[in-house]
């Protein structure tokens, strides 16, 4: 055994050597200045095919057909059931996550298993379209499309931009005027919304602590829809840098040294131990630490996402303070 | 020999050093050590790092002394208490504990050890009756029981904790090891198990060497076999399960280590024992400051950083012995 000395003498000199030679991380760059908001450009165009056909192009290569003016739908997340009962077509909804409750009817319908997708339970409702989101169903996209014939993919979770895109995209493919109307409605409740928070943004930008999770310390971070609601509100993600894929375990002594002004949290108070970890944070010290992750409103990639992108803007920035502010749809005054 | 302890225990302190030193944000070494002396307060340095070195310490301690125990007992090289099945029987008892509990998240600190430990003995009277009672291949015998209870058991607390547990994230997390976790009181609470459990331990380091001998040579020696088994199985799976109350499964330490202890100072247990929780307590020291700056700003699993170290050390040494 006396073998394995050298080598162990070896990998720990390397661990050493490695965790000293690492140093620091570099204090982001994003941290400077606040990350433009994601764009509205479609990522997908629906062609017209028969009075009742279509194909739908996806930016990145992929088309699928669809039937137009679909009868029996499925939404797959809460959110797509609220952005149909916004554009009108809560009567053609034959199934929906089990997640799905706004607006209240909906609960009546059957809900269908999403983690993971039950193509068996989506074919029994035998739906004509089936909704999903493209970054969060990635997982079961191959599977489902095997089965299910018609499916529409929208982009609910990525930006307020591609949100909007999302219902154009809908209202396309409901092919209902009333509906395409509500879509635009909604898009340019939005510019409005973010032209009117964007004459309020502040210099230095506030820096915000996005928790998805208290303990670890899970934070959202670029990718994610509530980055983008921050990136409207011309805030700073303080896990701006945070590599991985919109969220992850986040470094407790980063989330200490960028010191966030506002930490945008879930329901469920703070743990002891963050609070004291946190502590000297402007966030704790002059208690702004909001519960917004859990809630639905922001939660959810769906049409009540401006109402409160608005209600927060009031927090953060006085949104609406002023008489020229132009408060949400559905905010009250 | 004394030189060699020495050597340990500068090891010891310059991996301390290495982990209050390094982490994702930059703290001057100046501001380190006037924090550490009481000169300043730097919050990084006080409640970040801290607290996870010296989680580190007491958990890696513990680790390598329940891993050198559980060899010398089973007189089986590749005995730990993760491969063993003794720490997922441990995050049984959590979980179960936890469910009992109605905890929607982690239980709290007491009752996550008595019930790791409920949890780990259990297990461990299962691998020590089916070492003790299998005479062809014992080592094989015990790994295969080792491992078969230990997927057993791991797939019912994930079952558990998927039906039960509303915060599971967390929970998930924990199982991957972790001392970010770890309160002053959770440190206080593993260091008292190290220091009577590996106080004790040491005390029998005799009869352990007599163990390894076999049972009948233990006899002879005056050792009483299943009192000394009883009694430091025991322990072995006390301090396993108090690094899992406290940090969750962090394996191949208590693997690796006791076999590094051996090539620096020997194979008497009087010195092994100390030398593996001089050791363990470094390298999980080392190995946390990897995990908390590797892939800044985001934070690895420790046990996945332990894996990545530790597996190809068990295939190597399969592989050598074979």
């Amino acid at each position: 055994m006396h073998r394995l000395l050298p080598i162990a003498l070896v990998v720990i000199g390397l661990a050493v050597v490695v965790v000293s030679l690492m140093g620091p991380a570099p204090e982001g760059r994003c941290l400077a200045t606040p990350r433009t908001p994601g764009d509205s450009v479609a990522f997908a165009q629906v062609e017209r095919k028969t009075a009742l056909a279509a194909t739908v192009h996806y930016r990145d290569g992929l088309d699928l057909d669809v039937r137009l003016a679909p009868q029996r739908i499925v939404s797959t997340l809460p959110g797509i059931t609220e952005m149909l009962a916004h554009l009108g077509a809560l009567d053609r909804l034959v199934g929906r996550s089990p997640w799905c409750d706004t607006p209240s009817t909906v609960t009546v319908l059957p809900a269908v298993s999403v983690q993971p997708l039950s193509a068996e339970e989506l074919l029994a409702l035998e739906p004509d379209l089936v909704v999903l989101d493209r970054r969060l169903h990635r997982q079961d996209l191959d599977a489902v499309m095997r089965h299910v014939p018609h499916v529409l993919l929208l982009e609910t979770s990525s930006s307020l931009g591609q949100l909007g895109a999302s219902f154009t995209l809908l209202a396309d493919v409901l092919d209902d005027e009333r509906a395409r109307e509500a879509a635009r409605g909604w898009n340019a409740h939005r510019v409005e919304l973010q032209q009117a928070v964007q004459i309020l943004h502040r210099s230095p930008p506030p820096r915000v602590l996005l928790v998805g999770q208290w303990e670890p310390l899970f934070a959202l971070g670029p990718g994610s829809l509530l980055d983008d609601v921050l990136a409207t509100l011309g805030a700073v993600n303080v896990a701006c840098d945070l590599s991985t894929d919109a969220s992850g375990v986040f470094s407790d002594e980063l989330a200490l040294a960028r010191k966030p002004d506002w930490i945008l949290g879930p329901g469920d108070p703070m743990p002891q131990r963050l609070h004291s970890l946190l502590s000297t944070t402007p966030a704790v010290q002059e208690g702004r630490v909001l519960p917004v992750v859990g809630v639905d409103a922001f939660a959810r990639g769906g049409p009540r996402i401006l109402d409160a992108t608005a209600l927060l803007a009031r927090r953060m920035l006085g949104y609406g303070e002023r008489p020229d502010d132009a408060p949400g749809e559905g905010e009250p005054r | 020999m004394k030189v060699r302890f020495v050597l340990l225990g500068l090891f010891v302190l310059l991996a301390a050093a290495v982990g209050v030193g390094v982490g994702a944000v930059h703290v001057a070494p100046g501001e380190v050590f006037a924090s550490l002396t009481g000169g300043s307060a730097d919050p990084i340095v006080q409640t970040v790092r801290l607290p996870r070195v010296a989680a580190g310490l007491f958990v890696g301690a513990s680790l390598a002394v329940a891993g050198a125990l559980f060899q010398a007992l089973l007189r089986n090289a590749l005995a730990e208490p993760y491969l063993l099945g003794v720490g997922p029987g441990a995050l049984l008892g959590v979980t179960v504990a936890a469910v009992i509990a109605g905890a929607s998240a982690l239980p709290p600190a007491g009752l996550r050890g008595g019930a790791a430990f409920v949890g780990a003995l259990a297990v461990g009277a299962v691998i020590f009756a089916v070492a003790r009672r299998t005479v062809r291949s014992p080592t094989a015998s015990v790994l295969l029981a080792g491992i078969a209870v230990g997927a057993f058991v791991h797939a019912v607390a994930t079952l558990l904790l998927h039906a039960a547990v509303s915060d599971w994230h967390v929970v998930v997390r924990w199982m991957l090891g972790d001392l970010g976790l770890a309160t002053w009181r959770d440190i206080a609470f593993v260091a008292a198990v190290f220091v009577v459990g590996g106080g004790l331990a040491w005390a029998r380091a005799g009869a352990l060497d007599v163990l390894t001998l076999g049972d009948e040579a233990a006899w002879f020696g005056g050792v009483a076999v299943p009192r000394a088994l009883a009694v430091l199985g025991g322990t072995a799976c006390l301090l396993a399960a108090s690094t899992v109350a406290v940090a969750g499964l962090v394996g191949f330490v208590g693997l690796v280590v006791p076999h590094l202890a051996r090539g620096v100072v020997g194979t008497g247990h009087r010195r092994v024992l100390p030398a593996s929780a001089l050791l363990g307590a470094g390298l999980l020291v080392l190995a946390d400051a990897l995990a908390r700056t590797a892939v800044a700003p985001a934070v690895l699993p420790l046990g996945v950083v332990t894996a990545l170290l530790g597996a190809p050390f068990l295939a190597w040494f399969v592989l050598a012995r074979s």
